[in-house]
């Protein structure tokens, strides 16, 4: 079994395509987070028509002096999230977004101290724990394409050897494994140790995190590889999955106040894992419950994959 | 006449792949449905909701995905002994590849516009009333640019696995950059500046003046300026490719 993974991860590394994605996306996408975890973005960018003298008492305005109202499509574009002007000495406010953040910004024209965002803080840690989540989760789909063209005849050279199918499969999760695991988990910790982040989480916390993480790519990894046929529709479907449940995890930004969106938000593993590290970030909250159920879940993911093999074998052999 | 029986040819490889169908036709509905939902109660002021801001956004990225089909039909493995044979035959090379090309342009149009049409017409998405045509003109211009450019690329580069690597990640990239998924100019000047350098902001930003404030600044530049970039990339094509690279 070890020479096989051995065997699996020499040919991972001599197909250099895919090492695009650690070397190149994961900087990339860790930079983004850092720059969004700055505290200039998490102003409100507001237009002020006319009065000149405005000042509110709120620092999450980022407030734009305009001679004239802007077009509608300068809101949808959300390069103003409201335009503020006044009638008669009255204040109007026009947006585009909904009702709640309407009458928030009434409420602070008029004088009154509230906040807009709600929620908790994410810290950069949280950032780029979120941002990478499907980026881990997509390489650890693509790493599964060895499996697809062994399935084309060195899967039954090998097997013929004293090897098990279980094993054989098994040995292909563990390269995949070690594959996402590494090079992220170098990167993420170089970038937190050189760039010297603000964060209370420490790099074993970060490593364990990352680990937890690659667990679950792989095991959705293995569990969609062995659903499906085929290299394309494992990177259509998988992909869309992927990227279907990530936004409802909430890994990039927290999305609504929507209930039923929350619910199904908390159903994801993502979510657990991004709040396990808010958790740890915010030194407050923290439970291993969430990080047991990502581990569970990868678990089931895996012996289902184990299943469906099984079986998909079985009906080969008759 | 031979070019027209190479296009059925490949219309007919597109149309039983089942994964172009799945992003085709079941992906853009499954997105722009996903998208407004989870944003719903974010949008809802002026009349906006955010179906109109998704749907929109969602359209250009699904022609921006596209940008992979045309290399689909190049060097899909199930084609490519299909392909040899018709590089045998005495067919000029312009015809082969226009075949892949037009097919794959004239099979995004129908799926495009079926989408969007259906879209405006159940007012799911506010596609501009009256200027929906306009609209759908800039669309199927942007849509001509990714799928000759696709062609462009893969004719280059000639291996499958790394055409498609590098177009769905630049695609994810531009998709991303240019405030597909999330508006891109609420997130300070730096990402909001750069993102101005992407040519699909441009287009994106060309489409909602056009829908919401009538205002067609730049919108016949747009679109000649992408007309150009296709016959560009059609030229490209033109002297790179050699249908012996894929046998």
């Amino acid at each position: 079994m070890i020479n096989v993974i051995k065997g699996i991860l020499y040919r991972m590394i001599n197909s250099k395509t895919y090492l695009i994605m650690p070397i190149v996306i994961t900087p990339i996408v860790i930079v983004a987070a850092i720059y969004f975890s700055s505290s200039f973005v998490e102003k409100v960018n507001v237009g002020v028509v006319g009065n000149n003298n405005v000042n509110f008492n709120s620092e999450e305005f980022n407030i734009i002096k305009l001679e004239n109202k802007v077009p509608l499509s300068d809101l949808v574009k959300n390069k103003y999230e409201a335009v503020i002007y006044f009638e008669n000495g009255k204040a109007e406010v026009n947006t585009i977004k909904g009702d709640d953040f309407k009458s928030k910004l009434e409420k602070i024209v008029n004088g009154e101290n509230i906040t807009i965002k709600s929620g908790e803080k994410r810290g950069v840690a949280a950032n780029i724990v979120g941002y990478i989540t499907m980026f881990v989760i997509l390489l650890g789909l693509m790493l599964y394409r060895f499996f697809f063209d062994d399935k084309k005849g060195i899967a039954k050279r090998i097997i013929s050897a004293n090897i098990s199918y279980e094993q054989y499969v098994f040995s292909h999760f563990i390269s995949v494994f070690i594959m996402t695991f590494i090079p992220t988990v170098l990167i993420t910790i170089l970038a937190k140790e050189v760039l010297n982040l603000d964060t209370r989480v420490t790099g074993s916390e970060l490593t364990f995190i990352v680990l937890i993480l690659s667990l679950l790519a792989s095991a959705f990894g293995l569990l969609i590889s062995s659903v499906l046929k085929g290299e394309e529709n494992i990177s259509m479907l998988g992909g869309m999955i992927n990227v279907i449940t990530t936004l409802l995890a909430g890994s990039f930004f927290t999305i609504s106040n929507n209930n039923l969106i929350n619910t199904l938000g908390s159903i994801m593993p993502q979510k657990h894992i991004l709040d396990f590290t808010i958790a740890l970030e915010n030194g407050k909250g923290l439970s291993y419950i969430d990080i047991l159920n990502v581990i569970l879940i990868s678990f089931i993911m895996i012996i289902c994959a184990f299943l469906i093999n099984k079986y998909k074998i079985r009906k080969y052999a008759h | 006449m031979i070019l027209w029986k190479l296009i059925k040819q490949d219309f007919k490889n597109l149309i039983t792949t089942p994964v172009v169908i799945m992003a085709c036709v079941v992906y853009p509905w499954v997105l722009v449905g996903l998208f407004g939902f989870i944003f719903s109660s974010l949008y809802g002021g002026e009349g906006v909701s955010s179906y109109d801001y998704y749907g929109v956004t969602m359209m250009i990225y699904i022609i921006i995905a596209s940008i992979t089909i045309t290399p689909n039909t190049f060097m899909e493995k199930k084609l490519r002994q299909g392909n040899i044979r018709i590089s045998y035959a005495p067919v000029s090379k312009v015809i082969i590849y226009m075949s892949k090309i037009l097919s794959s342009y004239l099979f995004m149009v129908i799926t495009v516009s079926i989408n969007m049409i259906l879209m405006n017409y159940l007012r799911i998405v506010n596609l501009g009333g009256n200027n929906f045509i306009y609209v759908l003109g800039l669309f199927m211009a942007f849509l001509l640019f990714t799928v000759t450019i696709g062609g462009a690329v893969c004719v280059i580069l000639k291996t499958e696995e790394l055409t498609n690597l590098i177009l769905s990640n630049l695609a994810s990239v531009f998709a991303l950059v240019s405030g597909m998924f999330f508006p891109v100019d609420s997130l300070g000047k730096v990402a909001s500046n750069l993102a101005n350098l992407s040519p699909a902001k441009w287009i994106l930003d060309s489409t909602f003046r056009v829908i919401y404030d009538n205002n067609f600044r730049n919108y016949n530049a747009i679109v000649l300026v992408l007309i150009l970039l296709s016959m560009a990339c059609l030229v490209v094509m033109h002297f790179n490719y050699k249908p012996e690279d894929y046998i």
